[in-house]
């Protein structure tokens, strides 16, 4: 039950991603929900889980959008790994600041790799008018969304078949 | 020895050695794998739903926000379909005289007309690294890699892979993109290729390889010239908003303001015309 749930969670997040926020965006900015998630499921579980969803909807952009196999995957998985690290050294994680920042923090690294990989696949691209323009407001976007997807993923893993086995300390941040 | 018993560590640098061969490996392919293809078509009736949903609640966010009244907008529609019908009367004179040269000339008409397919968007690369987007026809459409796509308002990208009902389209302001375009005024030839403007929110084109000598002005009209041999002659393509010379001095640069909106593609036509895979063809 707890991997339908987050194959169902990895469906909703691509469809967002490829098929809503290229609509509903402010200037070209929209929130990167895949980020939001990755972030969510490991504050909450302090696992690799948030990697391995971020390998699936980046491999899954991958497929539908460039056919550049590693594009998208790269960054998510490896943000989602470095997320993993960083979280279990973290001793304090409050409802509103920390998801906020652990959010805005994981975009620009996911994008920081996607601008490198951009530049080796033969991009030609300003680097300070990507991050003035589109990285640091994204970052700032996907931080406030970050809020409304923390506190779903709250809701969720307060159900036993969402939550791994052996998980501890998972009513303190519940 | 520490390092070699952290196994997550261990499973993500794996991971990401697989994925980075699998980069170098899968850029640059324009043959769409069965894989690809099946996971396209199973995402695609989704996202053409909520793709045609979304864009319509853009649409009614970004008339709100943008201070454009009903009744202006009503009188601005108005003067477009004066406008529009003044053009179709001339369109159709234009066409009658055609037929009657190519009568007289004894062209036949099949070989000379370019053939088109309809497509709708159904979902944008997401991010701002690359600018394809997909369309809900493929193979079985007869939609082949290079076909030009155009909407109403001009030129807006070629067909870089195809599945077997959908296809990635790369919009010609991707910095990857490279059109062959002329001045409609002053036939000056350049390479049109994707820019970005610091203080514009619209994407750019840069046109490049202009002569010093080129007497272009902002407001000029962009066409594509038909040389390379994917896109025909004569689609529109933007106009010159500024002009400068090149790094070196020997050239001119000149930024392009597409006419087609890429916030808001919903409809295209696709190419399928003969011409263009006789040229294929050829290559």
């Amino acid at each position: 039950m707890r991997y339908l749930i987050l194959f169902a969670v990895a469906v909703i997040n691509i469809i967002f991603t490829g098929a809503v926020f290229p609509n509903i965006n402010i200037s070209g900015i929209a929130p990167d929900i895949i980020i939001c998630t990755i972030s969510a499921i490991v504050i909450i579980e302090k696992r690799m889980t948030g990697a391995v969803m971020g390998l699936f909807c980046g491999l899954m952009l991958d497929i539908i959008f460039t056919g550049i196999i590693g594009f998208y995957s790269i960054p998510y998985f490896a943000t989602g790994a470095a997320a993993f690290f960083v979280s279990a050294r973290l001793s304090y994680i409050d409802r509103y600041v920390v998801p906020c920042c652990f959010a805005a923090a994981a975009l620009l690294l996911k994008e920081l790799i996607s601008a490198i990989l951009s530049y080796m696949l033969g991009s030609h691209f300003l680097f300070w008018h990507k991050l003035v323009r589109y990285m640091l407001p994204e970052a700032l976007f996907t931080g406030i969304f970050m809020l409304l997807i923390y506190y779903l993923f709250r809701r969720l893993y307060r159900s036993v078949s969402v939550r791994p086995k052996n998980l501890e300390d998972l009513k303190r941040l519940l | 020895m520490h390092f070699w018993r952290n196994r997550p560590l261990m499973v993500t640098i794996i991971v990401l050695i697989i994925l980075l061969a699998l980069l170098v490996v899968t850029a640059g392919g324009s043959n769409m794998s069965g894989a690809e293809s099946v996971a396209g078509s199973l995402f695609m009736p989704l996202q053409r739903a909520l793709y045609s949903a979304t864009d319509s609640i853009g649409e009614f966010f970004e008339r709100i926000f943008s201070g454009v009244d009903a009744q202006t907008e009503n009188y601005r529609l108005s003067a477009r379909i004066a406008e529009l019908e003044g053009l179709l009367q001339d369109y159709n004179e234009m066409k009658r005289e055609n037929e009657r040269l190519k009568t007289l000339l004894n062209f036949d008409t099949q070989d000379n007309t370019l053939e088109y397919k309809s497509a709708r968007v159904i979902g944008k690369s997401p991010g701002h690294w690359f600018n394809m987007f997909i369309i809900d026809t493929g193979l079985s459409g007869g939609i082949k890699v290079n076909m030009p796509v155009v909407n109403t308002d001009g030129l807006v990208g070629r067909v870089v892979q195809t599945g077997a009902n959908w296809s990635r389209v790369m919009a010609i302001i991707d910095t990857s993109s490279g059109v062959s375009g002329i001045v409609e005024r002053t036939r000056d030839n350049g390479i049109l290729s994707g820019s970005a403007s610091l203080t514009d929110q619209l994407p750019l084109l840069a046109m490049s390889n202009l002569p010093l000598d080129a007497d272009l002005m902002p407001g000029d009209t962009v066409i594509t010239s038909g040389l390379a041999g994917v896109f025909p002659k004569g689609i529109r393509i933007g106009e010159v908003v500024e002009v400068s010379p090149s790094d070196d001095g020997m050239r001119n640069t000149a930024l392009v303001r597409p006419w087609v909106n890429f916030g808001h593609l919903e409809e295209v036509v696709i190419i399928t015309s003969k011409l263009v895979n006789v040229k294929e063809a050829l290559e």
